[in-house]
């Protein structure tokens, strides 16, 4: 392999890379914060992909009514449960997560982007719009399990994912889509031409990750779901919902999800299913932090990426082989370093 | 006024259970404003369990009446809203969060309040326990025993609680740091917040409350003033057993005793 | 109606039913069948031992191309391969068991999903399995000359062999080594207390499902006569694990029930919904998704506890069956070691956990045949130094030593071999058995069946003699009412007599008591003060932790008194008690 084959890896593995890093990231806030694997990460990035395609290509965003479907289900599921309860309280709050944002999204999407738009605006219509599907997504898939085991949850999201690629398949068709490329020239190094999917994916990837680091080092809101992920108890006697921490990680993970695509959207043609492989390879990184520590998920999922680009080279039919089989010894040497600690002392 | 006859805290026939085994058994207590109840008794009897209960943590038949109001359908993370709050030993911190991260965290159900108010009470926190203005960013899991104790406390001060309930805050704790913290507890009462004290330390306990109640087996096995549980040798009999040849709690505790009606001498409350 | 006659029901209509279905009907029955097998191992990794594989339906797919290959390529018999079957999937198992199951929690989910994934594509890329175009020319199934090549008879063969799992699932959880298996749910610290290795019983669990996965895949591959990858991927595995949890993880029936509901489900749902909304092949995974949801959000347990309750109670435990004879005492034996000898002794023993040092130089010694009591206020370390002596924690310092070899560093299912047993002070007993299975469990490295011999029921015999023992160690603590109630239903005071007997169970030489006396009612208490003492009179040797000083004094020969994390008294109980420092150390300054 020559210096230019090898550089070129080098960049389609970082490119990928961080991309897989920010889901590796989403997935470690959620389960933290909620002990929920959250398979359908994947989808988030497909359906905010599809929707700039279908932007592009000037149809309706189909996502939104998919969005203002769930909005009013699970609206619909917590007025009954409160009207049971007869317990108004934050009742307005509620509402305006669950109805009046994925509506206000729907809107804005239906009527505010179209093929017209610049591409940057369609990027947003489509970001709003799947970020604003966690609270529903939260409050009809998991607020009903509360206490249930992890087990129970991951089977929950499991369904949850079936249930939204099926919702994909509706609203975007079995045709995939790829975004288009951005064609300013990259920088040099050396006398190599960085592409430049390369920079925006690197830089935006940087910028969120800056921006969740400050979220969570700075702001009460962003500490207070750290706080839930250490200790559920005493985040409860401090005053914070697990709940509410809860469903605002899901938001979150919805966000990054979304930005996600449209970073990844130019690099690969992306389908309705092709959701599950991209949140299992944040997965793989994730799982090497333990799924507990961002710094070694972001290490992880980086590796994810230059394997995956270097193994394509070498053997692209066994590329999916040899990433998923390498996984074995990686994951051996992480359990060895991290010793499997009982949860009870005795 | 009639009002501050009220109490602040009222349980009705407290019951809990784990799966089909009973913690708790028909307990009823009372808290006034302004007040240390304590509620003392040996290992196992269920202290710790009644304060979950109350704060909500845990389900039990029977109810929980704060400032006249069922807590019934009140889930736990809103109790402190109304002034409820509850420290317990310093497993509930947030172990790789820093001391000052804690007790901001404290401040999180008065967020609406700015900034400038969170910093003002942190730096009332900070004068009432140097130590944690000296440990301000280390990791919270990095402290002593002590300390996490202190930072515990700390942090329900933050939230400028009502009714402050306390599940053994001696626990493990040097003599000298008992001191400090009972101190601040007698503070705390004078500036107006009730308090509901578990102990083990039946000594330091019934020295700074205004009433006691012995638990034993989930049931509330005596109760009366602080200074009458003092001298009745049934508590020093449920910790250290029959005949041990122990002297009843009262001639230890070092205030000036002024003898009542019935003989029985009475400590004054050591004003700290 | 009993419950018995209730399973014969169901069978006989399982018996009836290929006569009035249709043939195709009477393949969706097949396949929940074949699902129902693998959904079996599932629940006893994934229900039972508590960890999670997304990997089964490779094992699947091992067996099903063993047949395949090896009937076509190879000509051997439906019998042969039927061995060879079994045999590739329970090897693969014990290999990657042996790598990936000392992994916890995730790690272990996602070897699993790793596992799953690269033998799809390993089956998919070997030129002699046929590539991703498959394996076919199967053929039929012949087994003593009967043919198995139409529905009804695969069927019947499939029913079969579904209840021939079931019984030995069912009589491997009910046997020395499935009681250990059960312990695993709650942790590895109760079964490595009674001498289990966890590791290996782990790899066994993993193993015995990837046997019936693999049979599983053997009748698949005869019943379609054709093999490709596809079925046995991901997302069939993900399948697997969606029909046990569904179905209801916590009991074996919930197998069947999971894949029979998964199954029907997706049929009619394939079936009515293009009719109904015009789109083909969208809806049915919407609809599924949503139901399934649904069906979790009303019934974590799963559905099989739901239909249970429609069912007569199972009958209580036969307890008439429980006379014959005893286990023989145990090696290590309770004769006293010579008097005066230090059994257990502690000497400059530290423990740090980050900035806390909760054991600080302790020193002490127990004598063959004493009891001493470890006492002190809350937070004075007694726990920790329990869990040190037990093997639960590492010392940072010291040596501690058992008949004068060192036990500090060891595993403590190792310090339970050379004859410690202990109580926990947060109870640990497996809640959904019953006391005398939890007791049975204190005698596990007394037995020595395995597993193979467990499902097939050979250990009967010393199954008896272990259960005889148990029910001993339950008279003994007063416990014989309770001898066939769940362990969870017992008052927190039983639990921990409970817990007593259990260690009682293992005939330990040390017996390390954790509170024992907490919750219980003063005459509870005298019995068993009673019972420790005629303990000690056998030559038991006793550590105990407790708080009633009143029950302290009728048992102890010495008092060890900790505060702080160090050792403050030493010696005779009248002398401690009177101490000014340790009375000063209880009721405080």
């Amino acid at each position: 392999m020559d210096a230019g084959t090898f550089q070129f890896l080098l960049q389609d593995g970082i490119t990928s890379g961080a991309v897989y890093v920010l889901l590796a990231m989403a997935l470690v806030m959620v389960f933290t914060v909620t002990r929920i694997v959250m398979v359908p990460q994947g989808e988030f990035v497909v359906f905010s992909v599809l929707t700039v395609a279908a932007f592009q290509q000037g149809l309706a965003p189909r996502l939104a009514w998919i969005v203002v479907g769930a909005a009013l289900v699970a609206t619909a599921m917590e007025l009954a449960q409160r009207w049971i309860a007869r317990d108004a309280a934050g009742l307005a709050g509620r509402l305006l997560a669950l109805l009046a944002l994925p509506l206000a999204a729907a809107a804005l999407a239906v009527w505010a982007v179209d093929q017209s738009s610049p591409y940057a605006w369609q990027c947003v219509g489509a970001i709003a719009l799947v970020t604003t599907l966690g609270p529903p997504v939260y409050r009809i898939a998991f607020r009903p399990l509360a206490g249930a085991s992890p087990l129970v949850l991951l089977i929950a999201a499991i369904a949850l994912h079936f249930l939204l690629v099926g919702l994909g398949l509706f609203a975007f068709g079995p045709e995939g889509s790829r975004l288009p490329g951005f064609t300013f020239e990259g920088p040099r190094i050396g006398d190599f031409r960085v592409s430049a999917q390369t920079v925006v994916v690197v830089a935006a990837s940087a910028m969120l990750i800056g921006a969740m680091l400050l979220f969570f080092g700075q702001t009460l809101a962003g500490k207070a779901l750290r706080a839930t992920a250490v200790s559920r108890t005493g985040a409860r006697l401090v005053g914070i919902s697990p709940d509410s921490a809860g469903e605002l990680s899901l938001t979150l993970a919805a966000l990054v999800g979304a930005v996600s695509g449209v970073l990844i959207g130019p690099a690969t043609t992306l389908y309705y299913d092709s959701g599950f492989i991209l949140g299992l390879k944040g997965f793989v990184g994730a799982i090497f932090g333990g799924l507990a520590g961002y710094a070694l998920a972001a290490t992880g999922a980086l590796g994810v990426g230059l394997l995956e680009a270097f193994a394509s080279f070498w053997a692209s039919a066994y590329k999916e082989i040899i990433v998923f089989t390498l996984i074995v010894p990686v994951l051996m040497w992480r359990a060895l370093v991290d010793p499997h600690v009982d949860e009870e002392a005795a | 006024m009639r009002e501050t006859n009220e109490p602040l805290l009222r349980t009705r026939a407290l019951s809990a259970y784990y799966g089909k085994v009973q913690a708790l058994a028909q307990v009823e207590l009372e808290v006034h404003p302004a007040s240390v109840v304590t509620v003392i008794g040996p290992n196992g009897a269920g202290k710790s369990t009644l304060l979950n209960a109350i704060m909500g943590l845990r389900r039990t038949t029977g109810a929980v009446v704060y400032g006249g109001k069922d807590m019934g359908r009140i889930p736990a993370e809103q109790r402190l809203a109304h002034g409820l709050c509850l420290v317990t030993e310093g497993r509930d911190l947030f172990g790789t969060m820093s001391v000052r991260d804690n007790l901001e965290l404290g401040f999180y159900s008065r967020r609406r309040e700015g900034r400038e108010r969170m910093r003002a009470e942190l730096a009332r926190v900070f004068a009432l326990f140097p130590r944690l203005g000296e440990r301000e960013r280390q990791l919270a899991h990095t402290l002593s025993g002590g300390e996490r104790q202190m930072l515990v406390l700390g942090r329900a001060l933050m939230a400028r609680p009502r009714l402050l309930m306390l599940d053994e805050p001696s626990l493990g704790l040097a003599p000298l740091v008992v001191r400090e913290v009972f101190a601040s507890i007698v503070q705390l009462r004078r500036e107006g917040v009730a308090i509901l004290l578990v102990e083990q330390n039946a000594r330091a306990a019934l020295e700074v409350a205004d009433y006691g109640y012995v638990l034993e087996m989930g049931a509330v096995r005596t109760q009366g003033p602080a200074g009458q549980l003092a001298g009745d040798r049934r508590i020093v009999e449920s910790y250290l057993g029959a005949g041990s040849g122990a002297a009843p709690l009262r001639p230890l505790i070092d205030a000036p005793a002024t003898p009542d009606a019935r003989g029985m001498q009475q400590p004054e409350l050591r004003a700290a | 109606m009993t419950r018995r006659s209730c399973v014969a029901v169901v069978l006989a209509i399982a018996a009836v039913l290929p006569w009035l279905a249709t043939p195709y009907q009477v393949t969706v029955l097949s396949f929940i069948g074949l699902y129902s097998m693998v959904a079996l191992g599932l629940v006893l990794l994934t229900g039972v031992a508590g960890l999670i594989s997304f990997g089964q339906a490779a094992f699947v797919g091992i067996g099903a191309y063993a047949a395949a290959y090896l009937s076509v390529a190879l000509q051997w018999g439906a019998a042969a391969t039927l061995l060879a079957a079994v045999a590739a999937s329970s090897v693969c198992a014990l290999c990657i068991g042996r790598l990936t199951l000392s992994m916890g929690g995730h790690y272990l989910s996602l070897a699993t999903l790793a596992w799953g994934i690269s033998v799809y594509y390993a089956l998919g890329q070997i030129p002699a399995l046929g590539g991703f175009n498959g394996l076919g020319g199967i053929p039929p199934l012949m087994l003593a000359g009967v043919s198995f090549a139409s529905e009804v008879p695969m069927y019947y063969l499939i029913l079969g062999c579904l209840c021939v799992g079931l019984v030995l699932v069912r009589n491997l959880l009910d046997s020395r080594p499935g009681r250990a298996i059960r312990a695993l749910r709650s942790g590895a610290v109760l079964p490595e207390s009674f001498g289990a290795d966890t590791l290996r019983l782990k790899v066994a669990a993993f193993a015995v499902a990837a046997a019936l996965a693999g049979v599983s895949g053997w009748l698949h591959a005869y019943m379609q006569r054709f093999v490709n990858p596809t079925p046995f991927g991901l997302n069939m595995g993900i399948e697997y694990l969606f029909m046990a949890v569904i179905g209801g993880v916590g009991s074996i029936f919930g197998a069947v029930a999971g894949a029979a509901l998964v199954t029907v489900l997706k049929q009619q749902l394939q079936d009515w919904l293009p009719g109904l909304l015009g789109q083909a092949g969208n809806f049915e995974i919407v609809v599924f998704g949503a139901l399934m949801l649904f069906v979790l959000a009303r019934a974590t347990g799963g559905v099989w506890p739901l239909l249970s309750r429609c069912m007569p109670a199972a009958p209580p435990m036969d307890t008439g069956a429980l006379a014959g004879t005893a286990l023989v005492p145990a090696q290590h034996g309770n004769g006293p070691d010579g008097e005066g000898a230090a059994l257990l002794s502690v000497a400059g023993v530290v423990k740090r956990f980050g900035g806390l040092t909760a054991v600080d130089s302790v020193s002490f010694d127990v004598r063959a045949g004493e009891v001493v009591a470890l006492l002190g206020p809350n937070g004075a370390g007694k726990s920790t130094m329990f869990n040190l002596v037990s093997g639960n924690l590492t010392p940072s310092a010291g040596e501690i030593r058992m008949r004068g070899r060192r036990i500090d560093g060891l595993r403590s299912r190792e310090i339970a071999a050379l004859g410690l047993a202990r109580t926990f002070q947060h109870v640990k007993l497996a809640g959904d058995m019953s006391a005398l299975e939890n007791v049975a469990m204190g005698a596990y490295l007394r037995g020595r069946s395995g597993l193979l011999g467990a499902m097939l029921r050979l250990n009967r015999a010393e199954e008896a003699a272990l259960r005889q023992t148990a029910a001993r160690q339950l008279a003994r603590c007063g416990l014989s009412e309770c001898v066939t109630e769940l362990a969870a239903n017992l008052p927190l005071g039983r639990q921990r007599t409970l817990e007593v007997a259990r260690a009682l169970c293992a005939d330990p030489a040390l017996l390390l008591l954790d509170e024992p006396a907490a919750g219980l009612r003063h005459a509870e208490k005298d019995e068993l003060a009673r019972l420790l003492g005629q303990l000690r009179d056998e030559g038991v040797t006793i550590l105990i932790v407790d708080h009633d000083m009143e029950f302290i004094m009728k048992i102890a020969d010495r008092l060890v008194v900790m505060r702080f994390g160090q050792k403050i008294a030493d010696g005779d109980p009248g002398d401690v008690r009177r101490d000014p420092v340790v009375q000063e150390a209880y009721l405080g300054a």
